[in-house]
Parts: structure tokens; C-alpha cells; sequence
């Protein structure tokens, strides 16, 4: 009737001439504002069935009608009250705040038709910020399939600017939200915004969810009752555990064979390499550095995959949310509030993200105590590290009733992760003094959803893209690096005679010069400290040189057995001995070195890059040299007591 | 607090109106006065007008204001006026029809109309009488099986939700 009353105007489009319209997303956490984005803009940003995925602001273009607009993708929040940086986030880019930049020309409000009550409140905090302002309704047809009822047409009426459905899965009314983007300037404006007042504004939410015909949507059965489950304090848990356990299950038995295939790649590239390359020093770079050395991480991409394959299909499904629910009692114990999990459940994936989500968390103290725990989570750079130790520790056919031993091992480190997190949380926090007041804290459980192909295979693609970028970069610089150092100085014939070695055979010559490299210089240079954890010298350069990426850990060591045995690196790997000293003879690789190197990996902080991001997040040095000092410590203890209690318990050293 | 929103109305940007329950003041028409709030509000010369339909309450702006500087003064004094429904007098009784012929009418002219041009269809307003509302259907509507059940659920639901004064929808030659 009066759609389009109210005098449509260019207000709030000041400063806009030839620059490129910018319009932003907004919309409570889980409404379904990335799904939005990404058909807007056609960019694949991650989306997950969980509250918190959008931390910091992403921005994307749409070419809609031959011109172009800026899409940016705000922070979910429930309120234009901001108790956390990530809302202040919102709220400064709505208000034009941010260093620099104008407020943006319009806004979009995304709106989940199934909980339109509590959605609204924050539209009509949006609709009063004067911007021109539409509403994108989503999820009606869940609302539907829920016994709900909403007449859009009337929900527009009642609001006064232009609202309309666009249903994230399958794309239906994408075209409309573009056209209706593309005519943003022409958007009804309410005459009179929605009162600010709290009884005043529920009144009006009230009025216009009635005149809109709302009715919610019954209780969701299915996710009435599975959440009975799930969300039970003693059956919930188990059920989370149960699904860890069968998780780390399938990451190893299903990632095995495929992890094969890779590896049988590998093979044949290094037959390749030996039988074209003559020239010794490209066909050791060739052979030990990149094909046994880099190539050995990327065997591990199948692993990577799966991992994230399945992480992305639990969020989707919505089950995150209600481990983030369950955890968040046992958080509670240690003085952390739910938010912190948001943010550790992110450190599986990386630290890195997951430090950036402390964003969230209002409180400093709860921030820096999150921050400070999170690289101890277990992120995927450790995987690759966790299946080769494993491997070597466990017999693949060692089974626990039905379940394999080499996937419990590696729900044990997770867990260990899990558990020393929390306690390094609860230590910072106790650390940080007073007790603060709890924050309120919002965490929708969404509703079971079946997640669409597309966001898992975005996850999955994601994920392997960016291992690998990492393999191609900094573990191939460092891996050649490490080449360098464990073929120079160069021995003259002479000079190998001289110390017994026949410069004709290959293996032996290859073992002497390994053996008096400068890198073997390097690693007996630090022998006194790791000596303790059973660790010899190639280890002890593994481990020095996975301190610029934990997965250089499998490279440096898959270039090592491929300078002792090309053709079986495994093999060479798991009969590899101590070339001198007391132990000379000796396995390297026993029960408690293994041990020592997992819980050492489990501990220590082995990655620049987040150091580097606490230093950023932090503003100072302080806080990432206290993170670097007390896990290397901490790591280091541990290993020791592990290698300790493993020799005690296998009968040897 | 009474559930209220404004809408606009085309064509008079001083005009707004006030969405309500349905039922919560007794009549219909201008009021012959108001509770004190409102009263204040048409003395000060910040209203011209004040009127009652069937679910909402029609505000008109004096000459020389705006909404968006005392629209929520305005809004405020509704709320105020709307809990003491006793303080609102009716003038003399007009057409009880009126009401329901306006919302008729607006419906008819809007989306329900919409709704029967999209189906080749016309609907046209004969007559309002007693609660009763008369329409013709015209074109593809005029004989179509479904067009009773259209006319059933979308007009007259929607009309109930705006006049409760609606007894039934009939469709007439």
C-alpha cells in the first residue's frame, strides 16, 4: 500500500560522486550474512552453521548491471550496544568511525525469519542510524517448514524500507537482492525511524511482527530432541567424546590409503629424478631436498583435508555450537566465559585465527589469558608431525577393541592440547589478579541443518590451498636452506680418503658429509640441551628448523633417511641409529624419544607466525616473548617427563 | 504498553498512521478530545489532527513540523494517551462502515488487487454495509473455482486483522 512513501531521497549518500558505492552487511551472528555475501559478491568466504565465524571485516565487489559496488561483510552482533572489540568493530564502520572512512552508503540488514523477535530490535537500531537501509529476510523457508508464518510484503509495509527473501542455500532471490542493491538510492526511508526507548521499541517490534502476521516456528522437534542429548551435562559429553574419537578415527584410516597414492606420486618423480638428473648437486636438491623433504609434507594434504572436511561438516551441521555449549560449563570452572571456546575451537584449524577471535572477548584479562592458551590447541600444522611420530610409535594395526590405537594416540595429543589450554587459561587468569565481573553471553544454538557441498567443499579446498601455499613457500625456503647446511662444506676426494670414506660409494660418502655438515655442527652445538629428551643431532635440527613451521619438522626428517635410503625413507626413518657418541648404534627413534618428541611438539610454541600475531594483537613485545618463554619451558619439562615415564614404562632408554 | 507502529501514507507526508490492535478504542472517527498527553500536543500546535479507525490512530502533523524532529514526542503521548482508552470521547456517531469501507477500499486498491491483476483477474468495491463487504470479480476471477478461496483468505483475513467491525466478504454481481 505504502511501500514507497516517505519521500525517497540521497540521504546519507553525501560524498558520494564518481567513488564506488559502498554497502554493508549486517545482522546477528548466524543470520546468515556471509551466505549473503558470497552471492553478492560470488567470493568464497568461509561459512559455518556457528555464531562468530566473520571476525574482522571482509569486502568483496558485485558487478551488478555493469556497475560496481563495494560489499563489506560486518561482524555479526546482537545489539549496536558493543561489549566486545568485533561489535565496536560494526558499530565504528556504521558510524563512519573507523580511521579514516565514511560511513558506508547503505546497509543491509540480514534477518533469520526464525528468529525474527530478537533480529528485529537490532534492525530497528540499524534503521535509526538514518543510513538508507533494506532488510534481507532469510531462512523463511525453514520458517515454514516449521510452522511459521511471516507475510514479507506486509513486514515491509510496517518497517517502511524495502525488505526482501533471499534463501542462502539455494540462491533463490539473489537476483532480486541485486537489483535491489543496484537501486539503493532510491530505497524507502521510514518517516519517522523506530523509537530507541526499550518498552517504546518492544511495543513497536510487537506491533509489526503482528501486523507482518508473524507467527515462530515451532520448536525445531528434531533439534528439540537430539539437543536433549547433546546438551546433557553426563550423556552430552560423551557423546562429544565419542565423536572425537571416531573423528581422529577416520582422519587416520580413511586419509591412509589416499595419503598412499601421494606418496607412490613421490616415488615415481624420485625414480624420475635419478634416472635423468647426473649432476649430483641437482639431483640431491632435486631428490633429498624437495622430493624427500617438501614432498614429504605434502604427502600429508589427504590428512589435512579430511580434517577440515569433517570439521567444516560438524559446524555445518550446527554440532560446534553445542560442544562450544558443553565446554563452556567446564570453561566456566577454569574463569573463562564462552567466548574464549569460540576462539580455542578456532586454534584447531590455527592459532592464528583463533587469537584474532578473541576480538570478541570484552574482557582484557579473559583476551590475554585466551590468547596465551590458544597456541596450545592443537592447530593442523601439527597433524603432519603427530601422523609421522605416530606412525613410528604405533603398529597401524594395533587395534583397541574396534577402534585403531594410531588414531586413539592422536585423540590422546588433541586431548592433551585440549586440557593444557584450559589450565594455561585458568593459570594466566589467576595470574591476572581480581575477579572480574562475567559478561553476558549469547550462543545460538541454531537449529540441525544439513550443510550445502558448497561451504564444505569451500572449507576443504581452503584448507588444502593454503597447506600448500605454506609447503611452496616457507618449508621449501627453509628446507633448502637446510639442504645447504647439511651438504657444506664440501670434502675434497683427498680429503675423504683421508678420513677412510671411498669417494666411490655414494651412501658412505653421502653419510660423511651429512655427518660433518655445519647443520650437524648446529645440532651437536645444542645436543647438552635436548640430550636429555633422547634426541640426537638430525633431531635436534628438525627441531630447530620447525621453529619457522612445525610441518619443516617432517620435511627436515624426510630429508635426512632420503640421504640415507632414497628408496625406503620410512624404512630409514624407523632404523636410523647414532652414528657416534655413547649411544653410537643405537635405534634414534625409541618409545621414549617419541614420546618426548610428540608432548615436545604438543608444548612448544613453533611457529613465527603466531608470535607475530601476538605481538600484534597485543601491541608489544612483551606478551609473545611470555608466550615463547614459558611453552619452550614448559615443552621442554614435559618432553623430559614424558621420555621419563615412557623409558620407566617400556624398560629402556 | 500498547503495541504501536507508524506507517506512512502516500501522497501526505504529514500524515502518519499509527498501527494498533485492533479494538482498543471504542469508536471510530475524530475524536471530540483525548487524554491530556495528546491534548497537549494538538494545543501546542505540534498536531493538527488526530483521528480513530478501527486498528489505528491517523496523525497529522501541523505546518511547519517533522517527524523525524517530534515524531517521538508524538509517539510517546500515543503511548501515553493509548493506556487510558476512557479519556478518548467520541463525536457524534458517523457511518459505522467507514472504517471497513476505507480499509476495504485501500486493500483493494493495494495488494489484494495486485494479487488479482497477477491472476488476469480484476476486484472492484461495491458496497460496505453492516460489516458486510460486497466486491465484483472481474475477468479470469469471474467464475474461476479459486476465486472464492482467494477472496476468503487473502481479503478477508487481511481485513480482519485491520477492522474487527468485518463480518464476512461476499462476492456480488
Amino acid at each position: 500500500m505504502s511501500d514507497h512513501c516517505g519521500a525517497p531521497g540521497d540521504r546519507g549518500a553525501g560524498g558520494v560522486g564518481v567513488a564506488t558505492p559502498r554497502i554493508a552487511l549486517a545482522g546477528s551472528p548466524n543470520a546468515g550474512k556471509t551466505s549473503i555475501f558470497n552471492a553478492l559478491t560470488g567470493l568464497r568466504a568461509k561459512t559455518g552453521n556457528y555464531p562468530g565465524v566473520t571476525v574482522s571485516r571482509f569486502v568483496g565487489t558485485s558487478r551488478i548491471n555493469g556497475r560496481q559496488y563495494v560489499i563489506e561483510d560486518l561482524p555479526g552482533t546482537y545489539s549496536l550496544a558493543p561489549i566486545s572489540p568485533d561489535e565496536q568493530v560494526m558499530v565504528d564502520v556504521l558510524d563512519g568511525r573507523l580511521d579514516g572512512e565514511t560511513p558506508p552508503d547503505a546497509v543491509l540488514v540480514v534477518v533469520d525469519a526464525t528468529t525474527l523477535r530478537r533480529s528485529l530490535r537490532f534492525a530497528a537500531e540499524v534503521i535509526g542510524r538514518g543510513l538508507p537501509t533494506a532488510v534481507v529476510v532469510t531462512f523463511t523457508d525453514e520458517l515454514t517448514a516449521r510452522q511459521g508464518a511471516l507475510d514479507v510484503e506486509a513486514f515491509g509495509q510496517a518497517l517502511g524500507v524495502p525488505v526482501v527473501v533471499v534463501i542462502g542455500r539455494g540462491g533463490q532471490g539473489a537476483d532480486r537482492l541485486r537489483e535491489l542493491v543496484d537501486d539503493w538510492r532510491s530505497w524507502a526511508a521510514p518517516a519517522l525511524a523506530p523509537p530507541t526507548d526499550r518498552a517504546e521499541l518492544d511495543a513497536w517490534a510487537e506491533s509489526v511482527l503482528t501486523f507482518a502476521g508473524y507467527r515462530p516456528p515451532g520448536r525445531h522437534r528434531m533439534t528439540q530432541r537430539v539437543d536433549a542429548v547433546l546438551l546433557h551435562p553426563v550423556a552430552g559429553t560423551i557423546v562429544f567424546l565419542a565423536v572425537m574419537v571416531l573423528f581422529f578415527q577416520v582422519v587416520f584410516r580413511l586419509a591412509a590409503p589416499l595419503q598412499g597414492y601421494v606418496e607412490s606420486f613421490f616415488g615415481w618423480l624420485s625414480a624420475l629424478v635419478t634416472a635423468h638428473v647426473h649432476n649430483p648437486w641437482l639431483g640431491g636438491l632435486l631428490g633429498d631436498a624437495l622430493i624427500g623433504g617438501v614432498g614429504g609434507v605434502v604427502v600429508f594434504v589427504p590428512q589435512i583435508m579430511l580434517l577440515f572436511l569433517l570439521i567444516a561438516v560438524l559446524e555445518g551441521i550446527g554440532y560446534m555450537s553445542r560442544a562450544a555449549f558443553l565446554m563452556d560449563r567446564v570453561m566456566a570452572r577454569a574463569g573463562l566465559e564462552g567466548r574464549a571456546f569460540v576462539s580455542l575451537l578456532s586454534s584447531f584449524a590455527c592459532a592464528i585465527p583463533g587469537i584474532m577471535a578473541t576480538r570478541t572477548l570484552p574482557s582484557a584479562r579473559d583476551r590475554l589469558a585466551t590468547m596465551m592458551a590458544a597456541p596450545l590447541i592443537t592447530c593442523s600444522a601439527r597433524l603432519p608431525v603427530y601422523v609421522l611420530l605416530i606412525g613410528l610409535l604405533v603398529d597401524p594395526s594395533a587395534r583397541v577393541g574396534p577402534l585403531g590405537l594410531q588414531g586413539l594416540v592422536m585423540f590422546g595429543m588433541y586431548l592433551l592440547g585440549a586440557v593444557s589450554a584450559m589450565l594455561a587459561a585458568w593459570a594466566f587468569k589467576k595470574i591476572g589478579g581480581r575477579k572480574g565481573t562475567a559478561m553476558p553471553f549469547y550462543m545460538e544454538m541454531p537449529p540441525y541443518r544439513i550443510p550445502t557441498l558448497r561451504s564444505v567443499l569451500i572449507a576443504m579446498g581452503e584448507s588444502a590451498r593454503s597447506f600448500l601455499r605454506k609447503c611452496s613457500t616457507i618449508i621449501t625456503v627453509t628446507t633448502v636452506v637446510l639442504w645447504l647446511l647439511l651438504n657444506l662444506p664440501l670434502h675434497s676426494a683427498a680429503d675423504l680418503r683421508a678420513h677412510g670414506v671411498d669417494p666411490g660409494d655414494d651412501r658412505a660418502v653421502s653419510a660423511y658429509v651429512t655427518d660433518h655438515s655445519y647443520a650437524a655442527a648446529l645440532g651437536r652445538g645444542v645436543a647438552p640441551v635436548f640430550a636429555p629428551l633422547g634426541f640426537d643431532w638430525r633431531i635436534n635440527i628438525g627441531v630447530l628448523s620447525a621453529q619457522s613451521a612445525r610441518e619443516t619438522f617432517v620435511a627436515t626428517l624426510g630429508q635426512v633417511a632420503a640421504a640415507e635410503d632414497a628408496e625406503h625413507p620410512a624404512q630409514a626413518l624407523r632404523t636410523m641409529t647414532y652414528p657416534d657418541g655413547p649411544d653410537a648404534g643405537q635405534r634414534v627413534f625409541t618409545a621414549p624419544t617419541i614420546a618426548a618428541l610428540l608432548v615436545y611438539f604438543a608444548f612448544a610454541l613453533q611457529c613465527m607466525a603466531t608470535v607475530g600475531i601476538l605481538r600484534r594483537e597485543t601491541g608489544g613485545w612483551k606478551w609473545p616473548l611470555v608466550a615463547f618463554g614459558y611453552l619452550t619451558t614448559l615443552a621442554w619439562v614435559m618432553a623430559f617427563l614424558a621420555h621419563t615415564v615412557t623409558a620407566a614404562l617400556t624398560g629402556g632408554g | 504498553m500498547i503495541p504501536i507502529h507508524p506507517q506512512a501514507c502516500p501522497g501526505r507526508p504529514e500524515r502518519l498512521r499509527w498501527i494498533t490492535p485492533a479494538g482498543v478504542l471504542a469508536f471510530t472517527g475524530v475524536p471530540d478530545s483525548v487524554p491530556g498527553a495528546l491534548a497537549t500536543l494538538l494545543r501546542d500546535g505540534t498536531l493538527a489532527a488526530v483521528s480513530v479507525e478501527a486498528a489505528a490512530v491517523v496523525t497529522d502533523l501541523a505546518a511547519g513540523r517533522s517527524w523525524s524532529r517530534d515524531g517521538s514526542r508524538v509517539r510517546s503521548a500515543l503511548h501515553e494517551a493509548l493506556v487510558d482508552p476512557d479519556g478518548w470521547t467520541a463525536a457524534a456517531p458517523g457511518d459505522p462502515d467507514e472504517p471497513l469501507r476505507a480499509a476495504a477500499a485501500a486493500l483493494i486498491g493495494g495488494r489484494a488487487g495486485e494479487l488479482a491483476l497477477s491472476h488476469g483477474g480484476g476486484l472492484e468495491l461495491v458496497d460496505v454495509h453492516d460489516g458486510v463487504v460486497t466486491v465484483r470479480m472481474s475477468g479470469a476471477c469471474n467464475g474461476c473455482p479459486a476465486a472464492g478461496i482467494t477472496l476468503r483468505h487473502r481479503l478477508e483475513d487481511e481485513l480482519r486483522r485491520r477492522c474487527p467491525g468485518v463480518r464476512r466478504v461476499v462476492a456480488g454481481a
